[in-house]
């Protein structure tokens, strides 16, 4: 449904530019979910941005990559160039549930105004229309919320709208940047649900994009971990979880807190990833691996595939469950 | 909403009469006594205890203050000096001349500062911007007066389309016509007022533009110019509607000075003639008029504020 | 270190070509104000009854007045004036506001009594307020100072205040208060030197809207005393004859404006360069 290949978005100037995010590929099938994970600043959010086609202007570019969405181009598209063309089916939902909403128009209002665009239909068949969408995301009251303003609505209920929002185009492929990381815990859960219910009811691809390996156990079914602009491995959930092949995914996971970790320390993975820029030859995670040896700091590791689905970018990947 | 206007009302009420001790004071301050004032140099001291008593300058400060507010709620200004009438009547005579002069300047900010600051602000970044924005503030560094006496110097000397100087009453014959005569004063009252709005009503369309809002209408596929249309623009001028009442008080000053350089008969020029007359009652009215008119422009801006933005419901 | 310092406050004027115009234009007023009587061809008092009104020319290149005097060389006399007035505005505008400012965020009683006292100043339209003073204290230079001065206190004080309270909340300084830091040394420590900054930024539009209301006092008369030069008394000397010399009123006015409009300058680009935690105390009217 949406393919991915060799994504590379750059700042800086056009002679030397500097790579945020260098030579990303995925694909997601239609009712899969996607999970990307990484650290704050490895370059998900840049990803997830640069293929919606709502990149910061001025700001980083897409340099090379194309995005496929259901086989047709969109790469470097922005929103409403795709509905102009007729790709108009990816949505995305924030981080914010606060902050993306206008505060000074009403909630039927802005979920109309999505679907205008996509159907065509305005004034009362949008609003009946934006009804359906609240019902969708198990609104309470939706009939009632139409007119209410953001701010009259809890966190949880603001997601849900944006959900609503992102529903209104039919699409075939919804980001989803952190949607739940401002939320509360209980709630959280309940909008995992809703995201996984509605992806199967309306035979979506999901790309979800946390920095939590948590919410990733729990809703994903694909998982790609990224690590300073890279994927540095990708895997069925239950494959990662079990046997951990990359380093980095592996002191991920240490640092996870499980019931039987008690109130012992959590481990860390020691020093900070790099700065753009700053990446020679070599491993980009070389500094900080465990089982760093020679050859990482000279060459660029390969991408290996270790098993049916299973790829890591590491030339001395870990033998499934044995530490290195 | 109900709360917050009596809030916001009680604050006013407080600030006005602090700023009324302020107004009380300054008639006390003045070098000269105004009793001299009043009966020249040839006064015998009885005459001056005599009118002293009948003032009330012989009670407490306290009870003078309290007094002179009495008077002053009940219209009572005191008596102009120069004029020998009421100093409210003297202040009236004025207010048709400056009221309409604020209105016609308030017309010419918004429409020239508002759409020229959205231009430049869609533009950002460009020479257009660039040029634009210089081009205000440099409008902001010039003196109302200068500007004035150039557009008599154009617009009345050399091209005679517009009076250059007073204006007749509209109510006194002449009609709506009159207008004409403020037509160049507004014109350089609202330059530097126009730029100040035209930055600021670009600064808050691109903070406006920065909104995570902005970006899920973008992600909704609207065009552009939808955006800033529906989004950037309605949130944007709320701002700017806040920096109305701060405008409208540099006009009030500037006033003054555009008064006098196209001998208008408002209460602006009042005040400066009044200074050279040392008419000091009219001083101190006109500087309580204004200073009322400036908090109640301000309390009025603040609520319509508060109105346009349904977020206070809740606060 | 200086040196580095001297670099990183230069770095905002390289980068803006029409900045750096401003730094020059200041700078160029700077040196007339010092050396006028190098600078200025004729002596500007000097009356010639036989020359009078004449327009530019090759021996009086900004022409003469009313009275036969040299427009260029008053014009170039008079940047004492606009350099007194402005500096003098500056200093008492920081003189009161910085202490009261400091003073009110780190004592929030006395601050509440004060902030109030500031607001109640700015329910005073500004050049209002200036015009009263001038009544109460008579036209001179040095009220004239005082009189625009106390217009430039009140937002002084404000934007003062509000920078104090948010290095007050800052960690560093709690983390210091803390440790039991008198608050004389945690002024001196935290509070001042984080305030230079912003407060040259402040300096600047002070600095600037101190010309434009210097020159709207003069003009009325209640300004400088008429036998001083300065740009505004020579507009408000030579208004009544703008249709017959239409440049006398020309070349005092530009020096207004490019002295105001340099400093604007000069300030947007330092804005520009502060910290973004300060720059929002910074409305667009400075």
């Amino acid at each position: 449904m949406l393919s991915v290949h060799d994504l590379t978005v750059s700042i800086g100037p056009e002679t030397a530019p500097l790579d945020i995010v260098a030579g990303v590929s995925f694909d997601i099938a239609k009712g899969e979910i996607l999970g990307l994970v990484g650290e704050s600043g490895c370059g998900k959010s840049m990803t997830s941005l640069a293929v919606m086609g709502l990149l910061p202007q001025p700001g980083p570019r897409v340099r090379a990559g194309r995005v496929l969405l259901e086989g047709s181009d969109v790469t470097q598209l922005q929103p409403w160039q795709r509905v102009e063309a007729g790709h108009g089916r990816m949505a995305m939902i924030f981080q914010e549930p606060m902050t993306s909403l206008n505060p000074v128009r009403r909630i039927g209002d802005q979920i109309a105004e999505a679907v205008k665009v996509h159907d065509g239909t305005s004034g009362a068949a949008a609003l009946l229309r934006a009804r359906e969408l609240l019902e969708l995301v198990r609104m309470p009251d939706p009939a009632m919320q139409l007119s209410a303003y953001p701010h009259q609505l809890s966190g949880g209920q603001r997601q849900r709208v944006m959900i609503a929002i992102a529903l209104a185009c039919r699409p075939q492929v919804l980001i989803a940047d952190e949607p739940t990381t401002a939320l509360d815990v209980t709630i959280q859960v309940q909008i995992l649900g809703l995201l996984r219910e509605l992806c199967n009811r309306l035979d979506m691809a999901i790309l979800f994009i946390t920095h939590d390996m948590g919410v990733i156990a729990q809703l994903a079914d694909r998982v790609a971990v990224m690590y300073a602009g890279r994927i540095v491995e990708t895997a069925p959930v239950e494959a990662l979880f079990d046997r951990p092949r990359h380093h980095y995914t592996r002191g991920l996971m240490d640092c996870m807190p499980s019931r039987n970790s008690g109130a012992r320390r959590l481990p860390t993975i020691s020093g900070q990833p790099p700065a753009p820029g700053t990446v020679g030859a070599g491993c980009v995670f070389a500094s900080r691996c465990a089982g760093v040896r020679e050859p990482c700091r000279v060459a660029s590791p390969p991408r290996t595939g270790v098993a049916n689905g299973h790829e890591v970018l590491c030339a001395f990947p870990l033998n499934g469950g044995v530490a290195s | 909403m109900w709360s917050y206007v009596l809030k916001r009302a009680g604050t006013t009420a407080v600030t006005l009469l602090a700023a009324s001790v302020i107004i009380f004071a300054f008639i006390h301050v003045v070098p000269g006594d105004p009793i001299y004032v009043l009966l020249g140099d040839t006064a015998t001291p009885d005459q001056i205890d005599a009118l002293r008593h009948q003032f009330g300058l012989d009670r407490p400060i306290i009870v003078q203050y309290l007094t002179w507010v009495g008077h002053v709620l009940e219209g009572d200004l005191g008596r102009s000096i120069f004029f020998q009438a009421p100093v409210l009547s003297v202040i009236a005579d004025g207010a048709e001349t400056s009221a309409l002069l604020a209105t016609m300047t308030m017309i010419w900010v918004t429409i020239i500062g508002v759409p020229i600051g959205m231009i430049a602000a869609v533009r950002h970044g460009t020479w257009l911007d660039q040029g634009l924005s210089g081009g205000a503030m440099l409008m902001a560094s010039i003196p109302t007066f200068w500007v004035g006496l150039y557009l008599i110097l154009i617009f009345a000397a050399w091209l005679g389309w517009f009076p250059s100087s007073g204006y007749p009453s509209i109510f006194e014959g002449g009609g709506a016509a009159n207008l004409r005569y403020l037509v160049l004063p507004s014109l350089a009252l609202a330059a530097p007022n126009a730029a100040l709005i035209l930055r600021l009503t670009r600064a808050s369309m691109l903070d406006v533009a920065r909104e995570d809002y902005v970006r899920t209408a973008r992600a909704k596929g609207i065009r552009p110019w939808q955006v800033v249309r529906r989004h950037i623009l309605r949130n944007a001028l709320l701002a700017v509607v806040s920096a109305f009442g701060f405008t409208f008080a540099a006009l009030l000053s500037e006033a003054v000075v555009t008064e006098t350089v196209f001998a208008l008969p408002g209460i602006g020029r009042l005040v400066v003639q009044s200074i050279l007359r040392r008419d000091y009652p009219v001083i101190q009215g006109v500087i309580l008029v204004i200073v009322v008119v400036y908090l109640l422009v301000n309390l009025i801006v603040d609520l319509s504020y508060r109105l346009l933005d349904p977020r206070v419901e809740l606060q | 270190m200086r040196h580095d310092g001297a670099i990183l406050w230069l770095k905002p004027f390289v980068a803006r070509p029409i900045a750096l115009a401003g730094l020059g234009i200041l700078l160029a007023t700077v040196l007339a104000a010092a050396f006028a009587h190098w600078l200025a061809p004729y002596d500007p008092y000097a009356i010639d009854p036989m020359i009078r009104l004449t327009p530019p020319n090759a021996a009086h290149w900004f022409g003469t007045d009313q009275f036969g005097r040299d427009t260029l060389s008053r014009v170039i006399q008079s940047a004492r004036m606009a350099l007194l007035i402005g500096s003098g505005v500056v200093v008492f505008a920081l003189a009161t506001g910085v202490p009261i400012g400091v003073l009110s965020a780190l004592f929030p009683r006395l601050g509440h009594v004060l902030m109030r006292m500031v607001d109640v100043l700015m329910a005073f339209p500004a050049l209002l307020l200036a015009l009263g003073l001038i009544v109460i204290l008579g036209p001179s230079v040095a009220n004239a100072i005082l009189a625009i001065g106390v217009g430039y206190m009140t937002t002084t004080t404000r934007i003062v205040y509000g920078l104090t309270l948010r290095l007050r909340a800052e960690t560093y300084v709690e983390a210091s208060r803390s440790m039991g830091a008198g608050t004389l040394w945690l002024i001196g420590k935290h509070i001042l030197p984080n305030l230079v900054s912003p407060l040259l930024v402040q300096a600047s539009f002070v600095f600037a809207f101190a010309q434009l209301g210097a020159a709207s006092l003069d003009f009325l008369g209640l300004g400088a005393p008429p036998e001083i030069p300065s740009w505004g008394n020579m507009l408000a000397e030579s208004r009544t004859f703008i249709t017959r010399a239409p440049w006398l009123l020309f070349f005092p006015g530009m020096m207004i404006v490019a002295t105001a409009f340099s400093l604007n300058l000069v300030g947007d680009a330092l804005r520009d360069r502060l910290d973004p935690r300060f720059r929002q105390v910074f409305g667009e009217k400075g």
